[in-house]
C-alpha cells in the first residue's frame, strides 16, 4: 500500500470523530498508535485459536446446586 | 449505643439489635442518611433516597412487628452504584447524558438484595460511564477519599467504597470492568469483592464492556462481603466448621514474583508480604508461579474494552459529544478507531491467556498478591507514587482477573506512613468464591490485633 493510500485511511477514520480540534487529533492518533502497537504481542497470542466470548466464560459461573441464601440461617 | 460503633457494625451485628427489637430500620436508615448529609462534601452519592428509604425502612419494621423477615437483610441499609437500575429513582451512570434517566424496573441485582430485606439507602457516585479509575467525575465532583480529601477514592465504584469506610450503608452492589470493585475498595480501606465472571446478574446494570463487565458487593467485612454475595449471586457458600489455629493448612499459596510484585512501592510490597507470612503461618503453603501471557492481558483487554464501550456509546458520542467529560470522551473515540481484526485478535488471545490462568491455577489455590501498586494519589494527579501511569498503573494488578473473568477480592492489610490504606489481593480459580472468602476470612481473623478491616477515618 503506498503512503498516499495510507494517509487516506487515516484520515478517513479520524475523520468518523467529528469535532476534533487539532490537538485532541495528535493525542488520539498517539494514543491508537499506541494501543495499536500493543497489538503486535496479542496477534501472535492469537494465532491458530478460536474467538473467546463471554458465554463461554459465563458457563464457569453456573450456580451450584442446593440450598438457596438463607435456608442455612 | 454509640451511635459510630452501629453505624460501622457487621451485619450480623446489625440484624441482631433489629430482630431483637433494640433498634429500628426506621431508625438505622434515619441514622444512616444523617450521616451521608453531613459528609456531603465527599461527594460519595449522587442520589440520596431521604424519604423513600424511610418509607422503606418504615414498611421493614412493620412487616418484622406482624412477624415477617424477608431475609438476612431485612431492615438493612445499602447503597448501589449509580449506574445499576433502580425503579422510580433516576440513573445517570455518573453521566449527563443519562441524568434524567429513571428505569421502570429494578437490576435483578437489586430486586435480589431488596427480596431478602434491604433497604437502598442511595446511588454512589461513580467515573463517568464506569470509564475510569479516578472517580474525578466532571458533573457530579470528585469523590474525596476519606482517610485525606485531598485523594482521589479510587474508581470506578468510588462513591461505593467512600459511603462504606465514612460509615454510611453495610454494603454497596459495585461494578468491576478492569478492578473497579477492588481498587477503591483498596484506596479505601474496605473489601470488595469481583467474583467470576457471570456469576451475579448483569440485567439492568448499564454495561461498559460486556465481556469484562462483572458486577460485586462491597462491604466492610469480610463475612458481610460473602452474605451479600450470596444474596446477589442467589447460592450458597460452604460454611467453615470451626476455627482452628492452622485454618489454612493444605492451602496452596500461589506467589506471582514476576509482574504482581514489579516497581510495587516499597511500603505496599512490605505490607503485602507481612500479610502472605500471616496466611503462612495460618497453615498457607507458598508456590511460586509465572504465567508469561499475563504480560499481554493489558494489551487484550484495553482493546476490548475500547471496543465494546464505543459500541455501547457510540451513537452519544457521536450526536452529544459536548456532554462527555474529556477523558471519557477520548477514551470512547478512542474505540471507534479499534478495526474490528484487532477486536477479534484480542478476543483470539484472550482464549489462550485464560488456558494458561487455568493451567497454573492447578498447581494453587488461591493467588496473593498487591492489589494497586501504590496507595491513593492525589486529586489531579497523573502518576501514582511509584511513577506509573495513574490509569495503566491502578489498572495494571487488577485487570489480569477482568480478561480472564477468574474472581478476585480486595482487603485491608495495612496502612502507608502517612496513613493511607494499603490493599491485599487474593484471585481464584473459576467458581471458587468459597475458597476465595475463606482464605480472605482467615486473614481478616488473623489480624485481630490489628485489625485493618475496624479502623475508621476522622469523618
Amino acid at each position: 500500500m503506498s503512503s498516499e493510500n495510507e494517509d487516506w485511511l487515516g484520515e478517513a477514520a479520524l475523520g468518523a470523530v467529528r469535532g476534533l480540534r487539532d490537538e485532541e487529533k495528535k493525542r488520539l492518533s498517539a494514543r491508537l498508535a499506541s494501543v495499536r502497537d500493543s497489538m503486535k504481542s496479542l496477534r501472535a497470542a492469537a494465532s491458530g485459536e478460536e474467538p473467546l466470548f463471554p458465554s463461554e466464560l459465563e458457563r464457569e459461573a453456573e450456580p451450584e446446586s442446593g440450598p438457596q441464601p438463607g435456608d442455612a440461617r | 449505643v454509640n451511635p459510630d460503633d452501629v453505624a460501622y457494625a457487621p451485619i450480623d451485628a446489625v440484624a441482631s439489635l433489629l430482630s431483637h427489637g433494640e433498634l429500628s430500620s426506621e431508625e438505622l436508615v434515619g441514622l444512616h442518611l444523617e450521616r451521608a448529609h453531613s459528609q456531603a462534601e465527599l461527594n460519595a452519592f449522587i442520589s440520596l433516597l431521604d424519604e423513600g428509604a424511610i418509607e422503606e425502612a418504615r414498611r421493614s419494621d412493620d412487616e418484622r412487628r406482624r412477624g415477617r423477615v424477608r431475609g438476612p437483610l431485612h431492615g438493612i441499609p445499602l447503597t448501589a452504584k449509580d449506574l445499576v437500575w433502580a425503579k422510580g429513582v433516576r440513573t445517570t451512570s455518573g453521566s449527563k447524558i443519562f441524568a434524567g434517566f429513571v428505569p421502570d424496573r429494578d437490576a435483578p441485582v437489586l430486586a435480589r438484595l431488596r427480596a431478602a430485606g434491604a433497604v437502598l439507602l442511595g446511588k454512589t457516585n461513580l467515573h463517568e460511564l464506569a470509564y475510569g479509575v479516578s472517580n474525578v467525575n466532571p458533573h457530579y465532583g470528585p469523590v474525596r477519599n476519606p482517610w485525606d480529601r485531598r485523594r482521589i477514592s479510587g474508581g470506578s465504584s468510588g462513591g461505593s467504597a467512600v459511603s462504606l469506610a465514612a460509615g454510611v450503608g453495610y454494603g454497596s452492589i459495585g461494578t468491576d470492568t478492569g478492578g473497579s470493585v477492588r481498587i477503591p475498595s483498596a484506596l479505601c480501606g474496605i473489601v470488595g469483592l469481583k467474583p467470576t465472571y457471570g456469576a451475579i446478574s448483569r440485567e439492568g446494570v448499564t454495561p461498559l464492556s460486556w465481556s469484562l463487565d462483572h458486577v460485586g458487593p462491597m462491604a466492610r467485612r469480610v463475612e458481610d462481603v460473602a452474605l451479600l454475595f450470596e444474596v446477589m449471586a442467589g447460592r450458597n457458600l460452604p460454611r467453615r466448621a470451626k476455627s482452628s489455629p492452622a485454618p489454612l493448612s493444605g492451602t496452596r499459596l500461589g506467589i506471582h514474583g514476576r509482574y504482581f510484585f514489579e516497581n510495587v512501592d516499597e511500603e505496599v510490597s512490605v505490607t503485602v508480604e507481612r500479610a502472605v507470612a500471616a496466611l503462612v503461618s495460618l497453615g498457607g503453603e507458598i508456590v511460586e508461579v509465572d504465567v508469561p501471557e499475563v504480560a499481554i492481558q493489558g494489551a487484550c483487554r484495553n482493546t476490548i474494552a475500547f471496543a465494546e464501550a464505543a459500541s455501547f456509546h457510540e451513537e452519544d458520542l457521536r450526536n452529544r459529544p459536548e456532554e462527555l467529560g474529556a477523558d471519557t470522551r477520548e477514551l470512547l473515540r478512542l474505540g471507534l478507531l479499534i478495526p474490528a481484526t484487532d477486536y477479534l485478535a484480542a478476543l483470539r488471545a484472550r482464549r489462550r491467556i485464560v488456558r494458561s490462568f487455568r493451567n497454573a491455577f492447578a498447581a494453587f489455590d488461591v493467588l496473593v498478591a498487591p492489589m494497586t501498586p501504590s496507595a491513593a494519589p492525589e486529586i489531579g494527579a497523573s502518576v501514582l507514587d511509584n511513577g506509573e501511569d495513574l490509569r495503566a498503573g491502578l489498572l495494571r494488578l487488577a485487570s489480569p482477573f477482568n480478561t480472564t473473568g477468574f474472581p478476585a477480592i480486595s482487603l485491608p492489610c495495612g496502612f502507608t506512613g502517612d496513613g493511607r490504606p494499603i490493599g491485599l489481593q487474593l484471585a481464584a480459580a473459576p467458581g471458587q468464591e468459597g475458597r476465595l472468602l475463606e482464605v480472605a476470612l482467615a486473614y481478616q481473623e488473623s489480624q485481630s490485633e490489628a485489625d485493618w478491616s475496624m479502623r475508621r477515618p476522622a469523618v
